[in-house]
């Protein structure tokens, strides 16, 4: 239990970070969910996996799939990964434990984007009655405002990485014992999932993004049955 | 007039809270907050009047959003305009009517075309040479062109003044998205053709031509604005056939 609520008061201070990152503060891919899932695969002794998850969800963070919050699903991974060997659970790149630490976060980052709408509402409302530039004193009033927000985003972040990350471990704990698949399966989740993540990245740099990531993820999925 | 009051230390403040302008983004007044809460430094060297400075904060309460990487430029401008004493509406004109050509560059490049390629290279790394390798080159890739334009633009905005718009445009024009584009189709085909047919694959130098033969389709199609299915359905057969060929 005490080492639960250390691990759960790290998560928070991590993901309040991350989030502190993706939203403001330097915007320089560190909270990229490439960058948390290779350090957290190396500290877990599970490069592959961390490399695995890592690209699938740095290359859905793009064109169509940009619109969700991809650092939190960078850091719900990473947890999972860190947190996994010492309950015995062990990623394998294409396994299930590994699909559900990508579907998990994955979910989350969209769930977590209809949040930070709401309250971008709620804000603009709160400015619109209350206005930083009518105090008599607009600049103390602004720094206040910025600050207030700042604590604000790294408490959210905080509290969703420990959510999400406490969801995926329990996810991957489960379906770990359940075992499910067999090779060819774990073979086709290994290739196919990056692959649409990358047909997403490359449908970003064209137009007709749907119709790009439908048809190369089909091309890829097709290519590996011959392969297979 | 008051220009020379404003150091590098000042420009080095507002570039500092730049980082943070996007941490106040609100519905309707969009980065309002943010533009107003980073000038305040420079602001505060300018207009030593407190009613003036006042006044210059409030000209800053129309919404405002532009690419975030690119509104140092307005924030040195409007400092410069500012310092040189530049009617009020003459300052809220330019910072109403920049955000949009800025916004229509920054978002493109750096988007639509450096997250991507900077991705899709680093997922092609980490493929080939393990994901720490793969963390670093995103890290450089995304990084470097995009510190060098932040640091630079509030300067530049400074110095330059609302000419600095037009010098900010060709940072991040049309030419170097397009440029960064092909790179990025090119490291996505390839990544795509070495995942179809396995990295450690027995056939290594089958894997390299197809990634090639791959990353060079995905590039010609977007150089040539074909439309998606006009590279999807060749590349699934060229992919399909090689793949064939593999076994």
């Amino acid at each position: 239990m005490g080492q639960a609520l250390i691990w759960a008061a790290g998560a928070f201070l991590a993901g309040g970070v991350v989030n502190l990152e993706r939203r403001c503060l330097g915007q320089m891919a560190l909270a990229q969910p490439l960058v948390l899932c290779a350090v957290a695969g190396l500290a877990s002794g599970q490069p592959e996996a961390g490399a695995w998850i890592g690209i699938c969800l740095q290359l859905m963070a793009h064109g169509q799939g940009r619109n969700a919050d991809w650092p939190l699903a960078g850091s719900g991974a990473a947890l999972t990964l860190l947190y996994g060997p010492g309950i015995g659970l062990r990623l394998e790149p294409g396994g299930p434990g590994a699909l559900i630490t990508l579907v998990v976060p994955v979910a989350a980052a969209l769930g977590a984007q209809l949040i930070e709408r709401g309250l971008y509402r709620r804000d603009g409302a709160v400015i619109r009655d209350d206005a930083p530039w009518d105090s008599d004193r607009p600049a103390r009033a602004l720094e206040r405002l910025v600050r207030g927000r700042i604590l604000r985003g790294v408490a959210l972040g905080g509290v969703e990485t420990v959510a999400v990350g406490a969801l995926t471990v329990l996810g991957a704990v489960a379906i770990d014992g359940w075992g499910g698949g067999g090779d060819g399966w774990r073979t086709l989740v290994l290739v196919s999932a990056p692959a649409a993540a990358a047909a997403v990245a490359l449908g970003a740099l064209a137009s007709h993004q749907l119709i790009a990531l439908t048809g190369l993820s089909v091309a890829c999925t097709l290519a590996l049955g011959v392969v297979t | 007039m008051s220009a020379e009051r404003i150091g590098r230390l000042d420009l080095l403040r507002v570039g500092l809270r730049l980082l943070l302008l996007q941490s106040s983004w609100s519905e309707g007044i969009l980065q309002s907050v943010g533009l107003a809460y980073c000038l305040v430094p420079g602001l505060r060297r300018i207009h030593e009047n407190r009613d003036d400075l006042n006044a210059a904060i409030r000209r800053h309460r129309t919404p405002f959003n532009t690419h975030p990487f690119l509104a140092g430029v307005v924030a040195g401008a409007v400092l410069r305009m500012e310092a040189d004493g530049a009617p009020p509406q003459q300052i809220a004109s330019f910072t109403r009517d920049s955000m949009g050509p800025l916004g229509a560059v920054g978002d493109p490049f750096f988007r639509g075309a450096l997250a991507p390629a900077a991705s899709l290279i680093a997922a092609l790394v980490a493929l080939l040479g393990g994901a720490l390798a793969g963390a670093v080159t995103l890290l450089v890739v995304f990084n470097l062109p995009h510190l060098i334009v932040r640091i630079a633009a509030v300067t530049i905005g400074f110095r330059d003044g609302p000419v600095a718009l037009a010098r900010a445009g060709g940072w991040v024009g049309p030419r170097k998205t397009r440029g960064l584009k092909l790179i990025a189709a090119l490291a996505g085909g390839a990544l795509l053709g070495t995942l179809v047919l396995g990295p450690g694959a027995a056939h290594p130098v089958l894997t390299g031509v197809v990634a090639i033969a791959v990353g060079l389709g995905c590039a010609l199609t977007l150089a040539l604005e074909r439309t998606a299915w006009s590279y999807v359905v060749p590349l699934a057969l060229a992919t399909l056939m090689l793949g064939e060929m593999a076994i």
